[in-house]
């Protein structure tokens, strides 16, 4: 059966009532399922599990507080149920996703949802947790007043999704084509009539209010409390930090010294010449840097899911929330913010949720300053390779002190960014957030361990295909032409990639950039981290003799403190991965905009990597 | 058998230079960098 012969089914519901865990659940698609709103910016669609039905799409749609839409997010969910966006099928049947602990939010937008005439079923997610705290919902009363199935689920746990998939089966293949609807904004009164209806409904159907919000609330008292809760936020970022450090060292000490072995093995069992220097100075030695760096990489997704999945995640955006005011950014800014910290390109993408472009545009040009996991290798080499790892009051270690300075300048300079664009009257002000704090749960381990899996599969294969292509280019480059005959200078500076640094080394030399790590700099604009790599390559083709030192031992050699204390400065700033910048111009679709962002974030990088460089000079 | 080893080098960066270029024509470059489950998703598109 094609896709278009089969019965399209939506999930709608509130951003984060686990509507999109739900549609992993069924469909076995494992999408992001995150513990906030907003993440939800684009239209999945997959078949429902084969075992269960084979003749129904699902499609999972961005999440949204009502049919009124306020953002691109939501008027994408508008638009599919209404039939207004032009090819896209409109869903023949929909599942309403409610949160079964919070009824009183969630009502409203199921009886708004059922004035369209769509034949709907209700999935009462998180019944577990309502079951847990005591309440007790009729769900008889509840399939009376909405004259449909109402299920109780537990999404992340599956379970009830048997019998929601069998309700959904009757409906579907009684389900005709959908009716037409002609929509209209409510009106005010028709809004209070509504709340009315919500309260008559939960009379009805609520036979044990129970507790669901105590340990939260108890919680929240330390959490959102004005002073205790920054300090908690503070210090859990500077523990993930540390755990980077102390928990990472050891197995990428183990990868390290696997990669230095298996270059000399290959080294070893290659006749010598082009063949043998490509896999061990362009492969090994290049991609070899950068997954050295996976268990760091895997500790600080580790900590971020966790934050996530436990519901403190949307605690540290209510916490921010002030802050992001008085530079001029939408509370709705907090959330592609924060995921800016593992990548800014669906940070970009999830600013559809901010309604007033001019917030939505000054939150997608800050947003590259949020320190994202590409930099983590970069840093980490540098720390490791300059930073002693002297004890810091007795029980932390400076690399990770200065690990936390550099994450904290990012977000720093996010906001004196953001500040400016205000003080100069680029963009506006105003707009109002709106965010659901959830339940605190605790977190589930087989979705952390699934999460991570993901992640390590995804930075593997990347440092397996495109990685891999950019090093071997560039070890060609850094290999071609080959010396003349009696040429008394290492082979790499007759080389393309010499030329190329030389060319450039003058605009980087204030910076106390030499030429080699200015060839490294022009492939890691293709990504932040290919840096790493781009190191390995320029230093194994030009060392020649001492293969198996390691890179690190190679920088501290041949760099000062003020150079590399200069090239973090200038890896806080740098418009340094081309990809971000491509989204952000299709996001805007303002070349203008563009590359306003990009120069002052080059020029910014500049300045301060010069100003680092001068200022650590007067003191080393 | 050197002549070989340098088809197979020439080769090898031939194809390096296809995946890179076409990477960079797709403007999907970071996909899959480990940052991003949205982009292992396919979830990376133009704005609607």
């Amino acid at each position: 059966m094609s896709a278009s012969e089969k019965i399209l089914v939506g999930l709608v519901g509130h951003p984060n009532c686990g509507k999109t865990a739900l549609f992993n659940a069924l469909t076995g698609l494992r999408q992001k399922v995150a513990n906030y709103p907003g993440v939800t910016v684009e239209r999945v669609e997959a078949d429902l599990r084969r075992e269960w039905n084979e003749s129904i799409r699902l499609v999972d749609l961005p999440g949204t507080y009502s049919l009124n839409p306020q953002s691109d997010d939501e008027r994408v969910t508008h638009d599919v149920l209404l039939g207004d966006m032009g090819k896209e099928v409109r869903p023949r049947v929909l599942v309403i996703v409610l949160d079964a602990t919070n009824l009183r939010l969630h009502l409203p937008f199921a009886l708004e949802v059922k004035e369209l005439g769509l034949p709907f079923c209700i999935a009462l997610n998180m019944s577990d947790l309502a079951h847990s705290a005591g309440l007790k919902i009729d769900q008889a009363a509840l399939e009376k007043e909405f004259g449909c199935p109402v299920l109780p689920i537990s999404a992340t746990r599956q379970e009830g999704l048997s019998e929601l998939v069998r309700a959904l089966q009757e409906i579907a293949t009684k389900s005709g084509e959908p009716p037409a609807v002609k929509w209209q904004p409510p009106t005010r009164s028709e809004i209070l009539a509504r709340r009315k209806a919500v309260e008559d409904i939960l009379r009805r159907a609520i036979l044990a209010p129970g507790n669901p919000s105590e340990r939260t609330a108890r919680l929240d008292r330390i959490f959102l409390h004005p002073v205790l809760g920054p300090a908690v936020l503070l210090v859990t970022l500077f523990l993930i930090f540390q755990a980077i450090f102390t928990l990472g060292a050891i197995p990428t000490d183990w990868i390290d010294g696997l990669v230095v072995q298996f270059a000399q093995w290959t080294r070893a069992h290659l006749p010598a010449g082009l063949f043998a220097d490509l896999l061990v100075d362009g492969v090994i030695s290049g991609v070899g840097a950068v997954i050295v760096f996976l268990p760091q990489i895997l500790i600080l997704f580790a900590c971020l899911l966790l934050l996530e999945d436990s519901g403190y995640m949307a605690r540290a955006a209510f916490l921010m929330d002030r802050v992001m005011g008085r530079v001029g950014l939408s509370g709705r800014s907090v959330l592609p913010m924060v995921s800016g910290f593992a990548c800014a390109i669906p940070a970009i993408l999830g600013a559809r949720s901010i309604q007033n472009f001019p917030q939505r545009l000054a939150t997608i040009l800050v947003t590259p300053l949020m320190t994202c996991s590409a930099r983590l290798p970069v840093y980490t080499m540098l720390i490791a390779a300059f930073i002693p790892n002297k004890p810091v009051l007795g029980v932390f270690g400076l690399q990770g002190v200065v690990m936390t300075v550099l994450y904290v300048a990012g977000a720093a300079s996010a906001f004196a960014f953001a500040a400016l664009l205000k003080s100069l009257k680029l963009v506006g002000t105003g707009g109002y957030f709106l965010l659901e704090l959830p339940t605190y749960r605790v977190p589930s381990w087989t979705k952390l361990i699934r999460g991570l899996v993901d992640r390590a599969r995804a930075f593997l294969t990347r440092a397996g295909t495109f990685i891999l292509s950019i090093m071997v280019l560039l070890w060609a480059i850094s290999t071609f032409p080959r010396p003349p005959e009696g040429a008394d200078r290492p082979a790499i500076e007759y080389s393309l990639a010499g030329k190329l640094g030389t060319a450039v080394a003058p605009v980087l030399a204030p910076l106390g950039f030499d030429w080699k790590l200015s060839v490294a700099l022009i492939p890691g604009f293709a990504a932040r981290e290919v840096l790493v790599s781009a190191l390995g390559t320029v230093y194994a083709v030009e060392d020649t003799e001492n293969q198996s030192s390691l890179l690190t031992d190679k920088l501290k050699a041949d760099w000062s403190l003020p150079t590399a204390l200069s090239l973090m400065a200038w890896y806080v700033f740098a418009p340094q991965c081309l990809a971000t910048f491509a989204v952000m111009q299709r996001e805007i679709r303002s070349w203008r905009w563009t590359l306003f962002g990009f120069s002052v974030l080059l020029a910014a990088a500049w300045l301060a990597a010069f100003l680092t460089f001068r200022l650590a000079g007067l003191f080393s | 058998m050197t002549a070989l080893l340098n088809g197979c080098v020439v080769l090898i960066v031939a194809v390096a230079a296809l995946v890179v270029l076409r990477k960079l024509l797709s403007g999907r470059t970071n996909r899959g960098c480990g940052g991003c489950s949205s982009c292992s998703n396919e979830k990376i598109k133009p704005a609607p």
